[in-house]
């Protein structure tokens, strides 16, 4: 009982924390991030009932988005030319669910025969075809301009006609809520234990009376079901969509997105979800060369922390068990590595944004600005400034990162003492 | 019906490789029967055929009477049979407990069910404790199945297999790699799972065979060249010359 009431004040803690967001931050600015974040955190979860619960990697989940969303825009164009009866906009996301579903179970059907690199190869052309579908089926998809529509349409109920931006944020934060919980307790179920079990070891399953690619098809319809609920938020926030929505970019978007939040634990896409948003809208301001960025993080989290940001918290639980004494042993360690490797990260950055600069057709002096500082990409003076930074975050790591792996498998050792003990 | 698994003229190639040939074998119903033979006899792929993880050329299989050759694994497994592996099988990344309690589920109805909770289902978490106490790993139930030791992780593989009800048994060198006391404690493990159960085991140690079966098979190059009791297997010419030769027994 105590943990029903536990989890279930967290989730109103989280609910009003994110209802009074729009509050702390009012500019504009902010509030588009936070639809956002919205959409693509359901998005995100959905993903990684694939990913993360399933074991299966597609390439291609963003059909499912894009086409629920295109067909809450052709339905909202419908209703304001009133050739279809009218719908209520805050149960638009019902709609991609049944579209999401629908595509989710025909090509799920196929693509689950297979599992591993064939299903990945599978997915990838699947959303290579629909993508070309977009350029083809005109009539539907509109090419490469896409198509608009105006969300304010029919009947305005309690005066709400999901006209202003912060009607929509709230209609977001809900489905939100409605979904990513009713993706949690789906984790809980028969269904969702099968599922860690089939990713697991998929002939054990078989044998313990599991039709493997049942199991299978069920979280591809399912996952595509919620990201369908995801596209139609996507459509309503932002009345247009294109054959971006259903690309392969966007599929790999939300895979970024499910790994470096960490596809191991139901928490982490909804930190990648949050965190990558938020670098997106903020760091792509600042910088042209943030998708180089943003494959870099991807690349560091497969190689040296392929349980992403969530397996890195998780990964400590035990010692905070055991005793929270280890725990804060090793913040020390932790900083001094953690700060020799910016020390190194901010040199590299600093050559990028230098050559990138250089690459650019109109040079002037050659001033550039790195972190707030003005540097001359032409001056030899520059370049060995970064490249010392390098060196000195090279070094230093040689040092700290041993000491910190020390702590660490000192802390892990007592921990495994500690259960057998036991 | 007092034929618990029967195999028929069972044949399978692989290419041009005759792996099995016009096997024929008999397991009683709630006997303790013991496949040996010399390496590459074809005692996994024996295995592997029963368990429908690969299909005859030709031949049949019946279970409790019933055909069980064109079957799927998962279908196999629902009409009552199931399996243990020659390498440790189990769910690594789940808890020992999850291990045990999605071994289950199916014999409980559960399907494939979106709707009902598990940890709220107060018979299927009995029953699942009930099988923790049987295998004597209720202590470290909420540890990763994949941090147990060896013979924990046999023994839990032995849990998962007789989780589901099966009334057949299938255990593959279920005390290869072992020690000693180990060894002991599986084989009194495996004695008490198969009360009441017909009880199929592939296994090269010589002193669990001898002490678990009721009735030995030997199985020579695809085919069983002789079935009886262990004092009979012991004595059968035949048998020693092929298997047990002179230097091992």
């Amino acid at each position: 009982m105590r943990n029903i009431f536990k989890s279930f004040t967290l989730w109103i803690i989280v609910a009003i924390i994110a209802a009074a967001l729009p509050l702390l931050f009012e500019s504009s600015f902010a509030l588009t991030l936070l639809c956002k974040m919205g959409v693509l955190i359901i998005f995100t979860v959905a993903y990684n009932m694939l990913l993360g619960q399933g074991g299966m990697l597609s390439f291609g989940h963003a059909i499912y988005f894009g086409l629920a969303g295109y067909a809450s825009i052709h339905i909202l164009n419908g209703i304001g030319e009133e050739t279809l009866p009218y719908f209520p906009t805050v149960l638009f996301p019902l709609i991609g669910a049944i579209v999401g579903l629908f595509f989710g179970s025909i090509i799920g059907y196929v693509s689950t025969r297979r599992a591993g690199t064939a299903f990945a190869m599978i997915s990838l052309g699947f959303c290579e075809m629909v993508t070309a579908m977009t350029l083809i089926f005109v009539i539907f998809f509109n090419g490469e301009d896409g198509i608009q529509t105006d969300r304010m349409v029919g009947p305005e109920p309690f005066g709400v006609t999901f006209g202003p931006q912060i009607e929509i944020y709230y209609l977001i934060l809900f489905w939100c809520l409605v979904t990513v919980a009713m993706m949690y307790i789906i984790t809980k179920t028969p269904f969702g234990r099968m599922c860690n079990a089939v990713r697991d070891n998929p002939e054990r399953a078989a044998f313990i009376g599991y039709s493997v690619r049942r199991v299978r098809w069920q979280a591809f319809a399912l996952s595509s079901m919620f990201a369908g609920a995801a596209g139609s938020l996507h459509a309503l926030n932002y009345e247009q969509i294109g054959f971006e929505a259903v690309g392969v970019a966007q599929s790999g978007a939300v895979l970024f997105m499910a790994f470096i939040g960490g596809a191991g634990h139901f928490l982490g896409p909804i930190i990648g979800a949050i965190g990558l948003t938020y670098l997106d809208s903020t760091l792509a301001d600042l910088t042209e060369a943030w998708l180089l960025y943003l494959g870099l993080i991807f690349s560091l989290i497969v190689m040296f922390a392929p349980g992403g940001i969530a397996g890195l918290i998780v990964m400590h639980g035990p010692i905070a068990k055991t005793n929270s004494k280890l725990l804060t042993g090793l913040i020390k360690p932790y900083l001094s590595a953690i700060g020799s490797i910016i020390i190194g990260i901010i040199g590299f950055i600093g050559i990028i944004e230098m050559l990138y600069f250089r690459s650019l057709i109109s040079k002037g002096e050659g001033e550039v600005i790195i972190f707030w500082t003005e540097f001359n990409a032409n001056g030899i003076i520059s370049w060995i400034i970064f490249i010392g930074l390098i060196l000195l975050g090279f070094v230093l790591s040689k040092k700290t990162f041993p000491k910190a792996k020390e702590v660490w498998d000192h802390a892990i050792s007592v921990v495994k003492a500690e259960i057998t003990h036991e | 019906m007092s034929n618990g698994l029967k195999l028929t003229n069972v044949c399978k190639s692989f290419g041009e490789a005759k792996i099995i040939q016009n096997l024929n074998l008999d397991v009683k119903k709630n006997e303790r029967h013991a496949i040996i033979g010399p390496n590459g006899a074809g005692k996994s792929t024996l295995f592997h055929l029963i368990s429908g993880h690969y299909k005859l050329t030709s031949g049949s299989i019946t279970l409790n009477g019933e055909k069980i050759n064109n079957l799927e694994p998962h279908q196999i497994n629902r009409k009552g049979l199931a399996r243990s592996f020659q390498v440790t099988n189990i769910f690594p990344k789940m808890s020992v407990y999850e291990n045990i309690r999605c071994g289950i589920l199916w014999s409980m109805d559960f399907k494939y069910s979106i709707i009902k909770l598990v940890n709220k289902d107060i018979a299927l978490n009995k029953k699942t404790k009930s099988i923790l106490e049987e295998i004597n790993l209720e202590h470290c139930a909420d540890i990763p199945a994949g941090l147990l030791s060896y013979a924990d992780q046999r023994a839990l593989e032995i849990g998962i297999t007789i989780a589901g009800g099966a009334d057949t048994l299938m255990l593959d060198e279920p005390t290869a790699g072992m020690s000693n006391t180990e060894t002991e404690r599986a084989v009194n493990l495996i004695k008490q799972v198969s009360e009441n159960r017909t009880l199929v085991v592939v296994e090269h140690d010589m002193g669990v065979v001898f002490d678990l079966a009721d009735r030995i098979s030997v199985l020579v190059y695809g085919q069983i060249i002789a079935t009886d009791t262990p004092l009979n297997i012991r004595n059968n010419k035949a048998v020693q010359e092929a298997y047990l030769g002179t230097e091992d027994h």
